[in-house]
């Protein structure tokens, strides 16, 4: 299947004013169009850089970075980028305007002149689809942060962009409302096609995307489905990342001869190859 | 005599108000000296409302909170005591540095305790050491530093006051998996040069498996479970009922016991769990 193309970083170099060095360093990287895209790396990678720079937060040093036909480095482009594509932050309490949930929701279609009844209809179809219609008429400083992060995101698909970016929504939040927060991007996906880029540490999360991509020293060092690129385990170590759990059991096991012949992600494909092991060992 | 106790405490936010919320609904501990506790428990369990009760922030409607045997609320004398030798760290810890240099920073607790300049000169020197900073770090200023790196400044400044009893407030959240590892592996080293009892909330049980000696977990206000880590983490079916997740190295034996492969004991790490399936497969000798 041939997938459009949405995002292009082309021989990226930026470097933040009174650095050193650069933040990232010959960037070529591709997003395309419907896909889930995780963005691994330690910190200090480039990875949030790169998220900053897909809608024109920040201009490459040299290079180009071309979003949706777009490129970001002409200012007047500024406005259709960031229509495209909506970003959702780190800290949940930087990112909510508005005292009441669904005001904050229609913060953005409100800037874009969207009319009142469509303004109503985007809100009421965003807050369902984060699970947090019930809670419209809530003040948002009173939500977990998990439930402040669906809202961010909310307000996001509010403005009918294509693309959602986020950089590490689920670092502040706890297991469940980090569930939370990766249930509603899955939907996101399967149920709306909206293109899907997660920078994250968390290979849990990782492990559910369709794509995972690993930044080190500001370019991409690896980039394939989960299985591809976590099969590089000593790479992966080498560069400060773990290996999924089950990955590493099996691995473990392997090396004391017991191969389950693949690789398993996650728990339930560790019992299914645990189970086979049993059955052919006769 | 334990370092540090609580007995019986109760307290309530927003009382009689809609919003009444994180409250403590009975809550008794003992924390001994040089142990590592674990707190664990999802959102509004009660575990940063129990943490500001250790150090005297909070004053509980009933119930004591006792360091070595003294109720901390006795006299203020006692509470000030209390402020020195229990030694909290926020979340984000970070976010609080706001001196013109590492140094001065790390040195403000221990300027507030009333030590000499030289002693404070030596604390701020071992703290700087105790996180794993280099000296050179003392004369730059603390927003120059990484997000990483600020922490471990934080985190000296609680520990240059040298409390018996250190407390942090998640102190991995947000940091990558090489940064996590290195401020465990710093809490450990802590804890075994210096003796002294650290309490940490997290919500990352492999986090938890990798430090604690004990694990306590805290559910609507009070404590649903404290034991050693293989005793918690046994119970994995209530910990999920719960809504925390137990590792996922422990999830892999709850799900193998449930198609019919009974290991019989949990595991927790990628070690004991690998030595307990070999063990299963009659692989046990070759280890």
């Amino acid at each position: 299947m041939s997938m459009n193309k949405i995002i292009e970083f082309k021989n990226v170099d930026f470097r933040y004013a009174d650095e050193e060095s650069d933040a990232l360093n010959g960037l070529n990287l591709e997003f395309y169009e419907g896909q889930f895209t995780c963005v691994l790396g330690h910190n200090g990678s480039g990875k949030s850089t790169m998220a900053k720079l897909i809608n024109a937060l920040e201009y490459p040093t040299s290079g180009s970075v071309i979003t949706y036909g777009y490129d970001t480095s002409d200012e007047k482009n500024e406005i259709p980028i960031r229509r495209k594509v909506g970003m959702v932050f780190q800290n949940p309490d930087n990112q909510i305007v508005a005292t009441i949930v669904e005001d904050d929701v229609a913060f953005g279609p409100e800037n874009l002149g969207v009319p009142r009844e469509e303004i109503r209809r985007r809100v009421d179809e965003a807050l369902r689809l984060v699970d947090m219609y019930d809670y419209r008429k809530h003040e948002p400083h009173r939500l977990s942060g998990g439930q402040k992060q669906r809202v961010a995101i909310a307000g996001v698909i509010a403005m009918q962009t294509n693309c959602i970016v986020l950089d590490e929504p689920t670092a502040m939040l706890d297991p469940k409302g980090r569930r939370e927060v990766m249930n509603a991007l899955l939907k996101l996906k399967n149920d709306l096609g909206i293109s899907v880029i997660l920078v994250t540490h968390f290979m849990d999360e990782a492990v559910k995307a369709d794509r995972v991509v690993v930044m080190n020293d500001g370019k991409a060092c690896l980039d394939g489905s989960p299985a591809e690129v976590f099969s590089h385990s000593a790479l992966l170590k080498n560069i400060g990342l773990a290996v999924p759990k089950p990955m590493e059991l099996a691995v473990s096991l392997k090396e004391n001869g017991v191969d389950l012949k693949e690789t398993p992600l996650t728990t339930e494909e560790f019992i299914k190859l645990f189970k086979n092991y049993i059955d052919n060992r006769g | 005599m334990s370092v540090l106790s609580v007995d019986n405490l109760i307290y309530g936010y927003s009382k009689g108000t809609p919003f009444e919320t994180g409250a403590l609904r009975g809550v008794s501990l003992d924390f001994e000296q040089g142990e590592i506790v674990a707190l664990i428990g999802h959102t509004g369990s009660g575990k940063s409302t129990l943490l500001q009760h250790l150090n005297g922030l909070l004053k509980a409607d009933s119930g004591k909170v006792l360091l070595e045997g003294v109720d901390i609320h006795s006299s203020k004398e006692a509470l000030r005591k209390c402020r020195f030798n229990v030694g909290l760290c926020f979340q984000y810890p970070e976010q609080q540095l706001f001196e013109s240099t590492v140094y001065k920073d790390i040195a403000f607790g221990p300027k507030n305790m009333g030590l000499s300049e030289e002693e404070i000169k030596s604390r701020v020197y071992s703290a700087i050491s105790y996180v794993g900073l280099s000296e050179e770090y003392l004369q730059k200023s603390p927003f120059d530093l990484s997000g990483g790196e600020k922490r471990r400044v934080a985190i000296a400044g609680v520990i240059a006051m040298e409390p018996k009893v250190l407390i942090l407030d998640e102190p991995t959240a947000g940091l990558d998996p090489m940064g996590k590892n290195a401020l465990l592996k710093l809490i450990k080293d802590y804890n075994h040069s210096t003796g002294s009892t650290v309490i940490f909330v997290s919500h990352n049980m492999d986090d938890v498996a990798s430090v604690a000696d004990r694990v306590v977990v805290m559910n609507k206000g009070q404590v649903a479970i404290s034991g050693t880590v293989e005793q918690v983490y046994s119970k994995g079916e209530f910990l999920a009922e719960l809504g925390l997740d137990v590792p996922e190295i422990t999830n892999i034996f709850l799900e193998l016991k449930k198609n019919g492969f009974d290991l019989g004991e949990t595991a927790y790490t990628v070690e004991n769990a690998k030595n307990a399936i070999l063990r299963f497969l009659g692989k046990g000798e070759e280890i």
